[in-house]
């Protein structure tokens, strides 16, 4: 169960990177793009934190964050000259993966295995 | 102790009789809504007269909201309101009153939004911001979005955006507006109040396709993030007595690493804003830096990181715009006279329709602060201490001193105290609805409320809406004018700049209209060495005639004029709109 949001959120990730790279259009486009811009990367983000919030409310707060990371790409692109849709929804996808393996059971316990690691060696080292 | 015991058969009547009273007001608001849909059909834009939208709806279209409203009302002030017919109420409200220009009217309404939309196609179009050509290139954070939402979904521009709007970020405002009112207030029926308060209320219309709307949306992020996660029970009892901020609601606990993941989010949101609104920031750190100073929240350093990030993009970010700008800014720091009478006196001018509602737009404003406030006292009264709702509600009060913000800053301190006003003012009709009949006078509020904001909100609808023939005059113009010429029209109300924005100059001569100064007109376009185009449209003289009360007679007579000067030709001839182009040398 705790996987399925992050397979969804990464499905929606590619299949929204696979139209825009493919240049796709109409409907299919428009949904997968939407859904993932409106919705993936504050998500992504919102997830690891677990906060306690109700579902429509956690929601609201996903989409606001997405768009708000959004942003930052979509300024840094254009400060930085290198406008680009393409590149722009490559990396809210990179952003996306890289926040979604994060908060994975596995990563998240591998982390913490590996911060106890460092912990005993630094007092052993000590 | 023990509940008193009751029989089963009692408890089941009971259920029965909640569900009763759910299913009736559910009933209700869908009839409601049924009604509503249907009477769109008789909607006729062409009556739209200086009242301004409800001119040209049906009467029943208007039942229906009336209606909405009593049911809403009945059932929030009922024995037990149920928040799922709640809830559908103000779904109801909200399509009625966001979704219905959508609705019936032909294209996306509201000429600033026509705008926002050429600032973001500059970007796209460009792939750089070029700060010189306008405020708004210092402040692109929104328009950025916007150009890569349009860019990735494969559109020529943001326009398909716009239409939606309004709904869209009203819907987006319930969620943080809810935990707002859940993490202030414990009593459910004060909450749902609030929320319809606050979508009822709100007749100020900066929920377009604009940075602002988009703005308001984070800074009540912010605002409920903080009080939710990071409240506090004072115990300091400076500067404002600790019992005075002990709140309804114990703040919710949650664990260090949470906090610190939820502040990087917070300072994440709170730079996107810095990087798209000019005035949102400086409302949004007013009201932190009291929270942190009344000890109402436990963040104490997160006032001084936003000041950094502010101060940063102002410094380094918006040069361009402050080099020239900056000595009106700074003189315009503690005007108080000159911006109240920027949002108030100078709006109080035009048709006597459009005076009237003018006016009631004053009068929605005042009630509602009158009934917060009474709201504070009657909190008191009952023991409900906690000030911070007060407090937030009148920080924004303090942007007065700032600046007239163009004659709009009235409407944007509206905007930010609405949520905490709303819910003072729900506290004051929850408190007040007692008895049958105090209720009946409450429900009787909500109606005018729902009225006046309607009418309020939609009462310029007879310039801001847009048509088919407007536009196809603007795109000729665009057509026929070669980058670099100087575009003129003679109000506000232009449905253009939607493209090319940076490829060409503006200017408008609505003071000349107003005067009927014709030759004052040609005087200040005549020394332009640069092609230069008059477009005078509809929209312009309905805008003018709304707001500044100029004639049919006037601005015929100011055209007639204009266009038998030699030096003036007629390029484009339409019932719309028509286009000249100004020759020096005459043609």
């Amino acid at each position: 169960m705790p996987l399925i949001a992050p397979i969804v959120i990464l499905a929606l990730t590619m299949a929204a990177e696979i139209v825009v790279l493919a240049s796709g259009d109409g409907v299919v486009r428009m949904v997968l793009v939407g859904g993932f811009l409106a919705f993936a990367p504050g998500a992504a983000a919102l997830r690891p934190l677990q906060l306690p919030l109700q579902s429509l409310a956690w929601a609201g707060f996903a989409v606001t964050l997405s768009l708000a990371i959004t942003g930052i790409v979509a300024g840094s692109l254009l400060y930085l000259g290198a406008w680009s849709g393409e590149l722009g929804v490559t990396i809210l996808a990179l952003i996306v993966v890289v926040l979604t393996l994060v908060d994975l059971p596995t990563v998240r316990s591998g982390a913490r295995a590996l911060v106890r690691m460092l912990g005993s060696q630094q007092e052993r080292g000590s | 102790m023990s509940a008193p015991a009751i029989s089963r058969s009692e408890r089941v009547s009971r259920v029965f009789a909640v569900d009763r009273q759910a299913v009736l007001a559910s009933a209700v608001a869908l009839v409601a809504l049924f009604v509503w849909a249907l009477s769109l059909q008789g909607v006729d834009l062409g009556r739209i007269d200086d009242f301004g939208l409800i001119s040209a709806l049906p009467l029943a279209t208007t039942l229906s909201m009336v209606a909405l409203t009593v049911s809403f009302g009945l059932a929030v002030l009922g024995a037990r309101p149920n928040r799922f017919v709640l809830a559908l109420h103000v779904a109801v409200l909200l399509l009625m009153v966001y979704g219905l220009p959508s609705i019936v009217e032909p294209l996306p309404r509201f000429s600033v939004a026509w705008r926002h939309v050429g600032i973001a196609e500059v970007l796209t179009r460009t792939g750089g911001i070029d700060p010189s050509v306008s405020a708004y290139f210092s402040w692109p954070g929104f328009f950025a979005l916007a150009g890569l939402v349009s860019t990735t979904m494969g559109w020529q521009d943001t326009m398909p955006l716009v239409g939606w709007s309004p709904l869209a970020f009203n819907v987006l405002y319930l969620a943080p507006v809810g935990i707002l009112a859940q993490s202030l207030v414990a009593d459910r029926r004060v909450r749902w109040l609030a929320v319809w308060l606050f979508l009822s209320t709100n007749w100020i219309g900066q929920d377009y396709f604009s940075p602002q709307a988009f703005g308001f949306l984070i800074y009540l992020w912010i605002l409920a993030l903080l009080i939710r996660f990071f409240g506090r029970e004072p115990t300091s009892s400076w500067p404002v007595p600790a019992k005075w901020l002990q709140p309804d609601v114990p703040p919710v606990e949650i664990s260090r690493p949470q906090r610190a993941g939820l502040l990087a989010i917070i300072s994440v949101l709170f730079f996107v804003l810095v990087a798209s609104h000019q005035l949102t920031p400086f409302a949004t750190l007013a009201s932190i830096v009291v929270l942190v100073a009344t000890g109402r929240i436990s963040t104490v350093t997160m006032p001084a990181l936003m000041a950094v990030l502010l101060g940063a993009w102002l410094s380094y970010m918006t040069v361009t715009y402050l080099a020239g700008n900056l000595n009106q800014l700074l003189e315009s720091i503690g005007s108080v006279d000159s911006s109240v009478s920027a949002s108030l006196t100078d709006r109080l001018q035009g048709s006597p329709q459009h005076v009237f509602v003018a006016v009631l737009r004053s009068l929605v404003a005042v009630a509602l602060w009158s009934i917060a406030v009474v709201g504070v006292l009657l909190r008191f009264q009952i023991g409900r201490r906690d000030v911070t709702m007060a407090l937030l509600a009148f920080i924004p009060f303090g942007l007065l001193a700032l600046q007239s913000y163009g004659g709009e800053i009235l409407l944007r301190i509206f905007l930010f105290s609405l949520p905490f006003m709303a819910l003072l003012a729900a506290h004051a009709l929850e408190i007040t609805a007692s008895g049958r009949l105090t209720r009946v006078m409450v429900v009787a509020v909500l109606v005018v409320f729902m009225g006046g904001s309607f009418v309020s909100r939609y009462g310029n609808e007879r310039m801001d809406i847009v048509t088919a023939d407007q536009i196809a005059a603007t795109d000729a113009l665009y057509e026929i004018a070669e980058p670099g010429s100087l575009l003129v029209v003679a109000g506000d109300n232009t449905f253009w700049q939607y493209r090319d924005f940076e490829l060409h100059r503006y200017r408008k001569l609505d003071r000349e209209v107003v005067a009927g100064d014709v030759d004052g007109a040609i005087d200040r376009i005549a020394g332009e060495d640069r092609p230069v185009y008059v477009i005078l449209s509809d929209s312009q003289f309905r805008g003018l005639a709304l707001l500044k009360g100029v004639t049919e007679r006037e601005w015929a007579a100011f055209e007639r004029r204009f266009a038998a000067d030699p030096r003036v030709e007629r390029i484009y001839d339409q019932p719309a709109a028509r286009i000249y182009r100004f020759v020096p040398g005459g043609s």
